[in-house]
C-alpha cells in the first residue's frame, strides 16, 4: 500500500519502520535480499580491525547504496572508547549516523547508562545523529536527551537473547514520557513481538538477530518488514473493538437521579 | 518556558466544535485505551460521553485505587488576611466590598494554630487578599514560622510571586502553592478582573510553574467552575496540569473543582455547573492523568461529597471557616459560602464508614540544612 | 624500518605511504579508515602519508554488526 507515514530522523525521511543488521548472517550475500524484501532503509555496521592477512570480506559489498548506514560503537567499555570508534566511522565517509552501544559486562551485554550519555554529549556536539543504546530507564533517557541524542533505543531484552519484550512496561512509560523517538533495539525474537512494540508507539525497531539466524533470512526479514508496517498502521489507527462497558445499573452514579448507564 | 502560547493556541482552537463532534463511540474507545490522549481527554469532555457516565465513573474509580489507595488526604484553610487589592467581581473579598478588613497578629495565627490543630489535622493552607503591602512575603514567612511547629505541611493560597519569593516560603516551611487561574478564557479573564495585579493573566498562569521550579512539591490549579463553558474550561486545566507534570515530574500536580452555586445577591455563575456535569469533568480529569490529585472542598453537600469521594478524589478540606479568625471564634465574614459545615471528626468518621483511611499527614519535609 | 599495526610489530620499506601499504595488503582503501598515532587519517589523505619508523597504525573496516 501507499505509504504516507514518514519517520523523520536526522534529517533522512523514512518510510520504513524496520532498522536492520549485518550481524551473525551466515552468508553476507543475503543481506541485499534481506533489504529488499523487509524494505528497510537503515542498517547497522560493526567497525573492527581489518585482516592483517587482506583475506576478510568487506560487508559494505553487500549494503545496498540507497540505504542509511548505522555504525555502532560495539567494543566500546568506555564513553571515550565509543567516542573514538564513532569518530573513525566517520572519517569512512557513510555519513553521520552513530549507535552508542557501551558494554563492559560481556556476561550481561547491559548497557552502561552513565557512560553512554556521556558519549552521546559528546558526539551530538560534535554534529553527530546519536541514538544511544540503553537500559529503559527514564532518568537515563532524560539525560540522554539532555544529552542531545537523536532517538533512543531501548532495549526489549539483553542483546541477542530474541527474548521478547520483557521491559514492555518500561518502554511504555519511555513512550509516554519522552520527545524523542523510541526505537526498540535488542530482544525482538518474532515478528508478533515487532509488531506489537510498534502498536504500543515504539517510532521504529531494530531487528537483526532474529532476521540474519533464521533459516529463511529473506522471508523472517519480509515478515518483519510487514509486522512493523502493521504495529505502525494499528497504532496510528487506534484501539480497535470496544467491549460493553456500559451497564443497565449505575452503582457509581446513581445518587445523581438520573440513569448512568447506557441509553 | 511558559503555558502562555499553549493557552492562547487552545483559546483559538474551536474545542466546542470538536466536542461536539465527537460520540459516545469515541469515549468509549478512550475508555478502552491504557493511556488517553488529548484527543480521548476531548471525547470524554464532551456532551455525548455525558451518556457513558457510570462506564467512565467506574474507570475513574479503578484508576483512583490504583494509584492512591482507599486514602483522602485532608487539609483545612487559615485565612491570615483578607486586606485585597483585587476587584474580581465574583468574591466576597474583593475590594469594592465595605467588609470588615484584618490581618491576624501573630499571636492570633498561632491561636488559630492551634485550635485547628486540635482537631488533628496537621496539612494547612494559608490564604490572603492579595496586599502585598499588608501581607507579603515577609508576614507569611512569619506566619510559617509560627505555625510550622504545628503543622507538618503548609501550603499557600495567596497571590502570584516570582521564583525567589516561593524560595523564601520554601526555605521558611512551604511545600505546597494554589493557584487558580480562575478561567483560561483571556476575555473573559479581563471582563473578571476590571481592577487590581490580579489583571495581568499571563503573570498568573504561570506561577505554578515558578512555584515548581521554586521546589514546591504541590502546585494546586483550578477553574472557578461557572464562570464559562465548563468543558473548555476543564480541558485546558487537564493540558495545562499535563504540561506541569511532564516540565516538573518531582512535583505533585493537583487540580481542585471549585463550583460556584447560584444564590441570591451575590455575583451569578453564568454557566452553572449540575451534579453530573462536575462527575464528569472529574472522572474525565482522573482518566487523562491517572495520578493527578484532586480536590474537592467545601463548597459542595455533604452528601455530595460523600458520593464522588471514590470517583477520583484524593485531597478534601475539612473543618472549614472561610472567615479571617474563624477557627478561633465563630461569626465573622467568609470568603464564600460553605456548604459542608462538618466537623474534622464527623468528615473522619464519613470516610472510615465509606472504608476510607483520613491522612493528616503524607509527608514532612525535612529542615532545610544551613 | 618497523611499525605497529594492529597491534602487531611489522617491518615494512622505508618511505612506503599509508596507500602504498593498504594496497600491499589487498584491502580497498575506499573501505579502510586509518588511525596513525591516534590521529585520523581520511582516505584522501592515504597518499600523502608516507610512513615512519615507530609508527602506531591501526587499520579499520566495518564489519557485520547489529
Amino acid at each position: 500500500m501507499e505509504h504516507t507515514d514518514i519517520f523523520e530522523l536526522g534529517g533522512k525521511r523514512l518510510t520504513s519502520r524496520l532498522f536492520t543488521g549485518t550481524g551473525k548472517y551466515g552468508d553476507d550475500g543475503l543481506i541485499p535480499a534481506v533489504c529488499e524484501a523487509s524494505g528497510s532503509q537503515v542498517i547497522t555496521v560493526a567497525l573492527r580491525r581489518v585482516d592483517l592477512d587482506g583475506r576478510g570480506d568487506n560487508v559494505m559489498r553487500h549494503i545496498p547504496g540507497h540505504m542509511t548506514l548505522l555504525p555502532n560503537t560495539s567494543g566500546a567499555r568506555t564513553a571515550d572508547e565509543a567516542v573514538r570508534i564513532a569518530r573513525l566511522a566517520r572519517a569512512m565517509g557513510c555519513g553521520d549516523w552513530i549507535k552508542i552501544e557501551v558494554i563492559s559486562d560481556n556476561r550481561h551485554l547491559l548497557p552502561d547508562g552513565y557512560e553512554t550519555a556521556r558519549a552521546t554529549e559528546t558526539l551530538a556536539r560534535e554534529g553527530f545523529v546519536v541514538l544511544p543504546y540503553m537500559n529503559p530507564d527514564l532518568y537515563v533517557a532524560r539525560s540522554l536527551a539532555d544529552a542531545g541524542a537523536a532517538a533512543i533505543m531501548p532495549l526489549g531484552a539483553p542483546i541477542g537473547t530474541n527474548r521478547g519484550l520483557r521491559t514492555e512496561e518500561m518502554i511504555r512509560i519511555l513512550i509516554e514520557e519522552m520527545d524523542l523517538p523510541i526505537i526498540v533495539d535488542a530482544g525482538i525474537g518474532t515478528p508478533s513481538q515487532a509488531c506489537q512494540a510498534m502498536e504500543m508507539g515504539a517510532a521504529a525497531c531494530l531487528v537483526n538477530t532474529a532476521i540474519a539466524t533464521a533459516a529463511d533470512p529473506v522471508l523472517m526479514g519480509r515478515a518483519f518488514g510487514r509486522a512493523v508496517a502493521a504495529g505502525r498502521e494499528a497504532f496510528l489507527a487506534g484501539p480497535g473493538a470496544v467491549s460493553a462497558l456500559a451497564r443497565a445499573s449505575s452503582p457509581l452514579t446513581g445518587f445523581l437521579g438520573e440513569t448512568g448507564g447506557a441509553a | 518556558m511558559s503555558f502562555l502560547p499553549e493557552a492562547l493556541r487552545l483559546h483559538r482552537e474551536p474545542l466546542e466544535e470538536r466536542m461536539a463532534a465527537a460520540t459516545g463511540h469515541d469515549a468509549l474507545r478512550a475508555l478502552e485505551r491504557e493511556r488517553v490522549g488529548e484527543d480521548g481527554f476531548l471525547a470524554l469532555l464532551s456532551p455525548a460521553a455525558g451518556q457513558h457516565l457510570e462506564a467512565m465513573a467506574g474507570r475513574a474509580r479503578d484508576l483512583t485505587l490504583r494509584r492512591f489507595g482507599r486514602t483522602v488526604s485532608l487539609f483545612t484553610p487559615l485565612y491570615v488576611s483578607n486586606h485585597c487589592a483585587n476587584h474580581c467581581r465574583y468574591c466576597g473579598f474583593a475590594a469594592p466590598n465595605s467588609i470588615p478588613r484584618s490581618r491576624l497578629t501573630m499571636d492570633e495565627v498561632r491561636a488559630e494554630g492551634e485550635a485547628i490543630a486540635a482537631t488533628g489535622l496537621r496539612q494547612l493552607l494559608l490564604l490572603t487578599g492579595e496586599s502585598p503591602a499588608r501581607a507579603g512575603v515577609e508576614y507569611l514567612e512569619d506566619c510559617v514560622r509560627v505555625l510550622r511547629p504545628l503543622f507538618p505541611s503548609i501550603a499557600v493560597e495567596v497571590f502570584p510571586m516570582a521564583a525567589d519569593d516561593y524560595r523564601r516560603l520554601a526555605a521558611a516551611g512551604v511545600d505546597g502553592l494554589t493557584v487558580f487561574q480562575e478561567t483560561y478564557d483571556p476575555d473573559l479573564y479581563a471582563d473578571l478582573h476590571p481592577a487590581g495585579p490580579k489583571r495581568d493573566y499571563a503573570w498568573r498562569l504561570d506561577t505554578p510553574m515558578r512555584g515548581a521550579e521554586a521546589g514546591l512539591r504541590v502546585v494546586n490549579i483550578g477553574v472557578l467552575l461557572g464562570l464559562t463553558g465548563w468543558r473548555r474550561e476543564i480541558f485546558v486545566t487537564g493540558l495545562h496540569a499535563a504540561w506541569l507534570m511532564k516540565r516538573h515530574p518531582g512535583v505533585d500536580v493537583a487540580v481542585s473543582l471549585p463550583r460556584m452555586r447560584p444564590h441570591a445577591g451575590a455575583f451569578q455563575p453564568a454557566s452553572p455547573v449540575s451534579d453530573r456535569e462536575l462527575v464528569q469533568a472529574m472522572t474525565a480529569l482522573r482518566i487523562f492523568l491517572p495520578r493527578l490529585s484532586i480536590t474537592i472542598s467545601t463548597r459542595e453537600t455533604p452528601a455530595f461529597r460523600d458520593n464522588i469521594l471514590p470517583l477520583g478524589v484524593t485531597r478534601m478540606s475539612a473543618g472549614v471557616s472561610t472567615a479571617v479568625g474563624g477557627h478561633a471564634k465563630a461569626g465573622e465574614t467568609g470568603q464564600f459560602e460553605i456548604s459542608d459545615p462538618r466537623s474534622v471528626a464527623e468528615v473522619c468518621e464519613m470516610l472510615k464508614s465509606r472504608g476510607y483511611q483520613p491522612v493528616f499527614k503524607d509527608w514532612e519535609p525535612l529542615e532545610a540544612s544551613a | 624500518m618497523h611499525i605497529t599495526l594492529n597491534g602487531k610489530n611489522r617491518q615494512i620499506a622505508p618511505g612506503q605511504t599509508l596507500h602504498d601499504l593498504v594496497l600491499s595488503m589487498n584491502l580497498d582503501p575506499a573501505v579502510v579508515v586509518a588511525e596513525l598515532n591516534s590521529d585520523i587519517v581520511p582516505g584522501t589523505q592515504f597518499a600523502a602519508t608516507v610512513l615512519r619508523d615507530g609508527d602506531r597504525l591501526e587499520l579499520l573496516s566495518f564489519v557485520g554488526g547489529g
